[in-house]
């Protein structure tokens, strides 16, 4: 069983604000959850080996190079098929997203180190 | 009581890729404020990573060079919190399962050797860099560094002292330079070093309560960090305190460490091997195929000095500091067929020349070739020693090569027996007073005729000759 | 005239090629009946003026006589899939304005196909659900009845493809998500193998069960669909470097003999009554045509729910760690520290089933409890892969099963309990486990009239089987032509 504060714990970990009022709602949805896979310890996994890539491909290496802005051009109907390697983006990729800026930098709150 | 040092190294070197760990985006030193980006560097939804292979051969080079084994089956772990310099939450590095494993680092500190363990080293990403501005409240981040190949090296905890941390500091950035994985360059922060240190009752085998320092961007301020945290261990120690773990940040200015408030919350990384990127299996192969291609390291280069070249160990330390200083000796020599002659040219001469001018060996004024040449003109006597300093300066200024310079300047030793004793003879004559004297024993009158012959000759005479001469003239005069 | 809306993409294909209609009506119709169809709720954005432009381009290659099987077939793409330009949110708020500086691999791969994008399709957020009711946008309503939900989390892509506001759309399928809302919809659905499809662009929920596929209204349009998108990609390293079959090829081939596996163990309590006799009439049909039904076993089905609700949650909640106000997204207002800062805009931005797995992931992966949960799981999914190697290696070459337990359920019906939700994927989340194909197809009409599913399961790399048994089973049934009534609005 996981309890409220435990709760408290993960959100605070994840960066998550929890509204008090939905604690216990969400404790007991945990709960549940956690419960129910809690049936995992009825099977015996002795000998049997965790996975964590299902297709079992390896060494998928790319070469050491760089790709300057603009060198995968934009899909064309009935064009090159090639899937090229990604290249860098411009300036406007990078701004047109971020919340806050000054100049080039991306602005955040003081970090205090 | 007396206490033990017990200090070990994490040092992060960068790797000197062309692109990132895990994109296509340039690696390079600098540039615009975020201009080496692409989605994957912003850890934009969707970017995919893509694991440089440059960057794990890298791993495996420092491994076999550092006498770690190579681990076969590589993964890749998520390392997960929150900060502004890393894009996507979490950082991929290796977690239970580094690159490379139980290692050692040799080094000498004067004529000792000494060797440190390395429990790991593993592959990672560099995060990006935030700079701080306290008047506007507010950081802002760079993100060119984020997604930069790193190495991190962590050694046994076998240092017993801040000079031996900076040893073995400077031992770790001589192989990756020797390597070429990295320029070892600390002022650029592709060599940085976090030191965890505590103290223990001497003969004591369980360690003491341990702080880490981060960051530390010099040698000079590894040794003073540890000086002042050993001081300042000691004093608590002493006075019969606890040492609280904890991680601090060195204050080069002040001189002291203070407690690093980001990790004042006790961290919890919920690493998990990254799904996105499929294993990498290190075949025998394929480190067999890297081993054939390691560069000579600089241990395997000093023995080869003092035993064959007959050199000291302290030069043939000094020589191999760098790979490209002994490269160059070695051409030196060539040049030459003289070894010792060579490394104290190229140690003490040379090397003072290009400190003085604040140069770099790659931005040599002088040619190997043409030092060796210098050397060969003094061992046949073509010249002086101490024409030979006049002519390196002018290699130096001008490039050019020495016999060049001597022939424009004229500076061929005077080294023919009847040319050097007609001047002798003419001395001993223009002086019988002195020559009386000499050759009634009084030696100093020796010095008075070799300075005569010298300034006669315009110190183009070979001394040594001079010096012989002199005296065969002498003899032959007292039994004439 | 025939509404050209309704017409298969190979009925598309000859019309555009023999000019009787051009792709910039085409699209203008489909359009239009998007606008009609807004009470569905199954576009997020319609790029009217994107689609009319690339109509444009295509007519004029058209005029060129320049063909190709997907040259100016309209096409929705779910919202977690990236397009560059255009608005793309995953349905969260925390995305609300994100545009893309990059079109997602498949996104790609269908502009150079020449496909028309008409819009961005509902979903439930991050892909998360099996309603679409989990959506900043709100609910999709299931075309058949709008009362009920069209599954998820692909909804808006499968209930577009059921009513006609596009012939083909592109999903997701993390634990069932383009089957079970192919299922709920009547239409066709295929979530290719693992690493059959790059994956790089797609806003990742669990990275290592993740897979884009397609939806259709028949399995040759399906067929097409798949063969625009799959295929080894440079960026995705999961992306398997494996020929990709002429799919097309597997379609209207006998199944005489082939070895079709029933999994005992999705026949136990639970199963509502209708969908077992659906399957059944499936199988008969298939067994018609000279298919060999065997039973097969899958010992470990009980444990998949259980093994998907720790790696997926564990993989989201690191795998949306990147949402966090601050290189794009949104990001929460006023003065604060950073870590507020984090805290609000991660909280104003996520759903309550977000927020919720991403609780349960940090659990699973936290000190402590990592071996206890993720490893176990982890091997779990191992035994649940054997299974079916087991079961392919010795007794068939497909496995049929229903696709969901149960029939399409009413919007709200499930919201206040999320493990009776989940345990509505039953059946799709072991597809996932073992990384293999799954398709759904129509198999029946439930009394209440609304649509049941039957699934594929094929041998990893082997959607061509899937394709055979479906366009066989398509051939001898009409489920497929089924098509919900027009819903007033």
């Amino acid at each position: 069983m996981i309890s409220e504060d435990e709760v408290k714990k993960l959100a605070n970990l994840a960066r998550l604000e929890l509204d008090p009022s939905l604690t216990p709602v969400v404790t007991g949805h945990l709960n549940s959850i956690l419960g129910y896979v809690q049936r995992l310890n009825e099977v015996d996994t002795t000998g049997v080996e965790a996975m964590s890539h299902v297709q079992g491909v390896t060494n998928v290496l790319r070469e050491d190079a760089v790709r300057e802005v603009g060198s995968s051009p934009d899909a064309t109907p009935l064009g090159d098929p090639t899937i090229q390697p990604q290249a860098m983006l411009d300036e406007d990729a990078l701004l047109s997203n971020v919340p806050d800026h000054s100049g080039r930098f991306i602005r955040v709150p003081l970090i205090v180190e | 009581m007396e206490f033990e040092t017990v200090i070990g190294l994490e040092v992060h070197v960068q790797l000197s890729t062309k692109s990132k760990i895990f994109c296509n985006a340039s690696a390079a030193y600098g540039g615009e404020p975020n201009e080496y980006i692409d989605p994957v560097t912003l850890g934009l939804p969707g970017a995919l990573p893509v694991t440089n292979r440059r960057a794990v051969e890298f791993a495996i080079m420092l491994g076999l060079a550092t006498h770690c084994e190579i681990r076969r089956f590589n993964r890749f772990a998520r390392k997960h919190y929150f900060y502004p310099d890393l894009p996507k939450g979490y950082q991929i590095s290796q977690f239970d399962e580094p690159i490379c494993e139980r290692g050692h680092v040799d080094f000498y500190m004067g004529e000792t050797k000494r060797t440190v363990g390395l429990k790991r080293i593993h592959m990672e990403e560099d995060a990006g860099k935030n700079i701080h501005d306290s008047r506007t409240a507010a950081s802002l981040v760079d993100l060119n560094r984020a997604g930069v190949p790193l190495l991190e090296i962590v050694s046994e905890p076998e240092i017993r002292s801040p000079a031996e941390a900076a040893a073995y500091l400077r031992a770790v950035r001589q192989l990756v330079r020797y390597l070429e994985v990295s320029d070892g360059n600390m002022e650029e922060g592709s060599l940085r070093c976090d030191a965890n240190i505590s103290l223990r009752p001497v003969g004591e085998l369980k360690f003491g309560t341990r702080t880490e320092i981060k960051n530390l961007n010099s040698f000079k301020f590894v040794e003073r960090a540890l000086e002042y945290e050993i001081a300042r261990q000691y004093a608590i120690l002493k006075a019969g305190n606890q040492v609280v773990q904890q991680t601090l940040l060195f204050d080069s200015e002040a001189g002291t460490t203070r407690p690093m408030r980001s990790k004042e919350e006790s961290a919890d990384y919920r690493y998990f091997p990254d799904p996105d990127l499929p294993p990498v299996i290190v075949e025998e192969s394929w480190v067999h195929d890297v081993k054939g291609r390691l560069p000579r390291l600089p241990a395997e280069w000093a023995n080869e000095l003092v035993s064959e070249h007959g050199l000291s160990l302290y030069d043939a330390t000094v020589l191999t500091a760098e790979r490209a200083f002994v490269e160059y000796y070695h051409q030196v020599v060539a040049a030459c067929g003289n070894s010792k002659a060579a490394c104290n040219w190229v140690t003490s001469e040379f090397f003072g020349a290009l400190n003085k001018a604040g140069l770099d060996l790659s931005q040599t004024p002088v040619k190997a070739v043409d030092l060796g040449e210098l050397i060969k003109l003094v061992d046949d006597e073509t010249i002086s020693g101490k024409m030979a300093k006049s002519v390196f300066e002018e290699m130096f200024a001008t490039s050019k090569p020495p016999s060049t310079i001597v022939q424009e300047k004229g500076l061929k030793q005077l080294s023919n027996d009847d040319d050097i004793l007609a001047v002798i003879r003419k001395e001993f004559d223009s002086n019988p007073g002195q020559l009386a004297g000499y050759l009634g024993g009084n030696d100093r009158l020796h010095g008075f005729f070799v300075g005569l012959v010298m300034k006669a000759t315009g110190g183009s005479a070979n001394p040594k000759k001079v010096n012989d001469l002199i005296r065969q003239e002498a003899t032959a005069r007292k039994s004439a | 005239m025939t509404d050209i809306t309704s017409l298969s993409v190979t009925e598309m294909r000859a019309g555009l090629d023999s000019k009787e209609f051009s792709c910039v009506e085409l699209t203008k119709a489909f359009l239009d009946k998007a606008d009609s169809a807004s009470s569905l709720n199954c576009f997020t954005e319609l790029c009217v003026e994107g689609a009319q432009q690339s109509a444009q381009e295509i007519d004029s290659l058209l005029k060129q006589g320049k063909s190709s099987p997907l040259l100016g077939i309209p096409v929705g793409i779910k919202d977690v899939i990236c397009t560059k330009g255009v608005r793309t949110t995953a349905a969260s708020a925390i995305l609300k304005n994100f545009i893309p500086p990059y079109d997602a691999t498949v996104v790609r791969r269908l502009k150079t196909a020449g496909t028309v994008t008409l819009g961005k399709l509902n979903m439930d957020e991050f892909a998360m659900g099996s309603s679409n009711e989990n959506s900043i946008f709100g609910p999709v309503k299931n075309p058949w009845n709008p009362a009920y939900v069209p599954g998820g989390s692909s909804g808006g892509s499968a209930a577009a493809v059921a009513a006609g506001l596009c012939p083909i759309s592109l999903g997701t399928d993390t634990g069932g998500s383009i089957r079970q809302p192919a299922s709920f919809c009547g239409i066709t659905g295929l979530k290719p193998t693992y690493g059959r499809v790059s994956r790089y662009g797609v806003i990742a929920y669990a990275s290592s069960l993740d897979q884009v596929g397609g939806f259709a209204r028949n399995v040759h349009d399906c067929a097409l669909i798949t063969q625009a998108i799959c295929g080894r990609d440079p960026n995705d390293a999961t992306s398997a470097n494996i020929d990709v079959p002429d799919f097309t090829k597997a379609l209207g081939k006998d199944i005489k003999g082939l070895r079709v596996g029933i999994p005992k163990e999705y026949f136990v309590s639970g199963l509502d009554p209708e969908v077992s006799a659906a399957l059944k009439n499936a199988i008969s049909v298939l067994e018609g045509l000279g298919a060999v039904a065997v039973e097969v076993s899958l010992p470990h089905t009980d444990a998949a729910v259980a093994v998907y609700y720790i790696l997926a949650p564990a993989e989201a909640s690191s795998n949306l760690a990147r949402y966090d106000g601050i290189r794009y997204g949104h990001r929460a207002s006023g003065q604060l520290d950073l870590k507020t800062l984090y805290a609000k805009s991660r909280s104003e931005g996520f759903g309550r089933e977000v927020q919720r797995r991403i609780l349960v992931g940090t659990y699973v992966l936290s000190a402590g409890y990592y071996d206890a949960f993720y490893i176990k799981a982890q091997k779990v999914r191992t035994l649940i892969k054997r299974d079916f190697e087991n079961a392919f290696a010795q007794h068939c070459d497909v496995i049929v099963a229903p696709t969901a337990p149960n029939l399409p359920f009413k919007i709200g019906e499930k919201l206040s309990d999320p493990l009776q939700m989940y345990l509505n994927d039953i059946f799709t989340i072991p597809v996932n486990l073992a990384g293999l194909p799954g398709m759904s197809v129509p198999c029946g009409i439930s009394a209440s009239g609304l649509p049941l599913g039957l699934q594929l399961i094929g041998k990893p790399w082997d959607e061509e089987t899937l394709f055979t048994v479906a366009s066989a089973y398509e051939g001898a049934t009409d489920w497929h032509t089924k098509r919900p009534t027009p819903q007033r609005a």
